[in-house]
């Protein structure tokens, strides 16, 4: 399992950084909001 | 922006970055030419020499497939061998019938290990904006 690891870390890095961007979307308060 | 559309962005960049890094990426000609490397050195160091063992492409699985002359006690310990290597998950004599047996085509494994890196990253977002929301 690690040298599959090792031949696609830099893809679980990636899609991790995705899920965090879209969390960020979906789970943060929007500083707009905030204002309002 | 709408949480369904921010979601279904997520997913399919998710499925793209697996897609791109499999196939144009070269992960998996990588992984199967190193493993390639890895059962010819197992079978020059037993002298099998007119034994090849090849990684199945078309579709790319981690299973090796032997082919050339060799006895039974050769065969099943060769399975046994190549099963022990580094990311192999399966040694045969012959291709399976069916693409759906463990272990599935690489493009499978790499969709699943994209999708749970996806929802780790998911998850780490959800934590910290609980975080987040009681230090406001």
């Amino acid at each position: 399992m690690l040298a599959l690891l090792s031949a696609y870390w830099p893809m679980i890095a990636i899609t991790f950084v995705i899920g965090l961007a879209t969390g960020r979307m979906l789970f943060w308060p929007s500083r707009q909001k905030g204002i309002e | 922006m709408r949480p369904n559309t921010a979601l279904a962005i997520g997913l399919a960049a998710t499925a793209a970055s697996a897609f791109l890094w499999h196939g144009p990426g070269g992960a998996s000609e990588r992984f199967a030419t190193r493993s390639d490397r890895d059962v010819r050195q197992m079978l020059d160091y037993f002298e099998m020499k007119q034994v090849q063992g090849r990684m199945q492409r078309n579709p790319v699985a981690r299973r090796i497939i032997y082919a050339g002359p060799a006895d039974d006690f050769q065969r099943t310990e060769l399975v046994r061998f190549g099963e022990s290597l580094p990311g192999i998950g399966e040694a045969r004599w012959s291709r399976p019938r069916s693409p759906l047996t463990y272990p599935l085509p690489l493009i499978g494994e790499a969709l699943a290990m994209a999708l749970a890196a996806f929802l780790a990253g998911l998850t780490f977002a959800y934590i910290f904006s609980l975080g987040r929301s009681e230090s406001d």
